[in-house]
């Protein structure tokens, strides 16, 4: 588990991406190197998937095969967490927010993710100042750096749920085990024929166009 | 966002094809347009995989608008291609010549590295022969439909619309400059369009357009031995391409008892144990050159989207323009049961016998549920 709590550059770069807030200059070579690197690519899974249970969505640890390596890799994400501290008496700019919001999005999806992984599989050896269910939101409190409360999480809330349904998942699959087989079936049969059909290239922007729910 | 659906409405694309080919009056004149469309789609055909461009692209299907970025760059002669999508969630594909990676929200990262074990794989296959207007004029109609300015740039508008419901056609605004397609239309029935995929702006780096019989290189496919210049019917990978006609076997252990009028079988292929075992391979691969890992090549957590196509067997069909993939898996497996879709990307599933096949491609869903229903096992 590390007991730096800087993110990384990595972590910075999927964090900006996740949270749009890269520059758009930035974004092609930000994303070379993420869909170049394992380590990023594994990464990004699991920042999605942390997304996805921040928010309550369903998700299907098995069929994703991914449960084992979260419980891997686990300690590797974590940004040490603390008991709230006071609010250093500071006054944040638009861009000094900016540049803090991508370390608290990764912070709440590695507290959400302990949450679930910890609940369901009472994983032990975890951050001892992480305190699931204990009284009290939970900050990360960097000496100089601003709070961030983390929202409870509250798995099938109706409220979130409501939101959700209105989503309409990809391939209109609810199971994620279907709807990634799908996504990998074209692209197999999309790599074997792009360099035959006249679109071309062009024939991949369905996949990357297409955006569920909209 | 209004800028983009005026220039798309601006556009001829929506006009009837008859008007935009009204000079085509006299059978001589429509044969002469016939070859200028020919013309112009083997020029745009060869400018895509011989040029560098970046750009915008706006996808529209049905009320679903997106804005990508497209970018294409020639590394030593190696394509290296990326696309961006610039509204919602970030999605993003990169493809080289060593495999595509690709990220969805919501979704593990779907890697597809080429492996030693896909050797020269179908594709390579169909791509080094000419296009084969003779077979296409039977199923479509290649039209000239004049002209456009796309991305503030002239373009030609070639037709190839469908003369079935089994089919999809296309509309090409190919660029006057340098061949490249600027719009391109899915055309359904009713010669409307039902998808469109469209520069806002480009930038090309080498407009000097090669000679089209001078193939695009790729690392699989030295220049000397693939492409254009390839002798036609090169070996796949395993099974052979071959020209089946429905009803009659098509080797292996699967056969088609119908498909669509002018389709045909032109790959079959089955991920075996090779494949497996390199799919398996637990550490990132690196470039030899720099260390670094390697897009495309398998890696820790990257195995999954590998593993899902592992002993599938999978035929390729075509008509020489649209095309759908079969993939079939053993009993047990998870997938696709019905109809559903992914913009204008068809995929149908349900039991093949005790297996599960998968039909997939840009086909309408007619065709889908046909080549689902002629799907037969030929070996127990």
């Amino acid at each position: 588990m590390h007991d730096d709590p800087r993110p990384t550059d990595l972590q910075q770069t999927l964090s900006a991406l996740l949270d749009g807030e890269c520059p758009a200059r930035a974004l092609g070579p930000e994303l070379d190197r993420v869909l170049g690197d394992p380590d990023a690519r594994a990464r990004w899974e699991r920042y999605h998937l942390i997304g996805r249970l921040m928010r309550s969505e369903a998700v299907d640890l098995d069929a994703r095969d991914i449960a084992a390596r979260v419980r891997e890799r686990i300690g590797s994400d974590l940004v040490p967490m603390r008991r709230r501290t006071r609010l250093p008496s500071r006054t944040w700019s638009p861009a000094r927010i900016r540049q803090v919001v991508p370390l608290a999005s990764a912070l709440a999806a590695s507290v959400a993710v302990l949450a679930v992984v910890i609940g369901s599989s009472g994983m032990p050896g975890f951050d001892p100042g992480f305190e699931p269910g204990g009284p009290g939101p939970l900050v990360a409190a960097e000496p100089g750096e601003p709070t961030w409360t983390q929202p409870q999480l509250q798995p099938g809330s109706s409220a979130e749920g409501a939101a959700l349904a209105t989503a309409e998942p990809r391939w209109q699959q609810s199971d994620p085990l279907v709807r990634a087989k799908l996504d990998s079936l074209l692209l197999d049969h999309q790599e074997r024929l792009s360099q035959t059909g006249m679109p071309g290239f062009v024939s991949y922007t369905a996949v990357v166009g297409y955006e569920s729910g909209r | 966002m209004a800028l983009a659906l005026l220039l798309i409405a601006g556009v001829p694309a929506m006009a009837p094809a008859a008007a935009l080919a009204a000079d085509s009056a006299t059978p001589a004149a429509a044969e002469a347009e016939a070859k200028s469309a020919e013309a112009l789609l083997v020029r745009m055909n060869h400018a895509q995989n011989a040029l560098e461009y970046e750009g915008t692209l706006v996808y529209l299907h049905g009320t679903r608008l997106a804005t990508l970025h497209v970018a294409r760059r020639l590394d030593d002669g190696m394509p290296r291609e990326r696309l961006l999508a610039l509204t919602g969630p970030v999605r993003a594909l990169a493809r080289t010549d060593q495999g595509i990676a690709c990220m969805l929200p919501d979704s593990a990262p779907i890697m597809l590295p080429v492996t030693e074990a896909d050797g020269p794989t179908p594709s390579a296959a169909l791509r080094s022969g000419p296009v084969d207007f003779d077979r296409l004029r039977a199923y479509y109609q290649l039209e000239y439909l004049g002209v456009a300015r796309i991305a503030g740039r002239d373009t030609d508008v070639v037709g190839i619309l469908p003369r079935d419901s089994y089919r999809y056609g296309y509309r090409f605004f190919i660029d006057r400059a340098s061949g490249l397609a600027l719009k391109t239309d899915l055309i359904g029935e009713d010669s409307l369009p039902i998808e469109q995929v469209m520069f806002t702006n480009v930038h090309i780096r080498n407009e000097a357009v090669q000679d089209p019989g001078v193939p695009a290189p790729t690392r699989r496919n030295p220049p000397a031995e693939a492409g254009f210049g390839a002798e036609p019917g090169a070996k796949v990978a395993t099974g052979a391409a071959t020209d089946a006609e429905p009803g009659q076997a098509a080797g292996g252990d699967w056969t088609l008892t119908a498909m669509p009028p002018g389709f045909r079988i032109m790959a079959m292929e089955r991920r075996d144990e090779a494949e497996r075992d390199q799919s398996g391979t637990e550490q990132a691969a690196q470039d030899p050159e720099t260390g670094e890992p390697a897009i495309g090549k398998p890696a820790n957590g990257d195995r999954a989207n590998r593993k899902q196509l592992l002993g599938m067997a999978q035929i390729v069909v075509g008509d020489g323009l649209a095309s759908a993939s079969i993939y079939i898996e053993p009993p047990g497996e998870r997938g696709l049961n019905g109809a559903t879709q992914l913009g204008a990307i068809t995929a149908v599933g349900g039991p093949a016998g005790e297996y599960h096949a998968t039909v997939i491609g840009e086909i309408p869903e007619r065709s889908a549920r046909l080549l689902l229903r002629g799907l037969r096992r030929t070996s127990h």
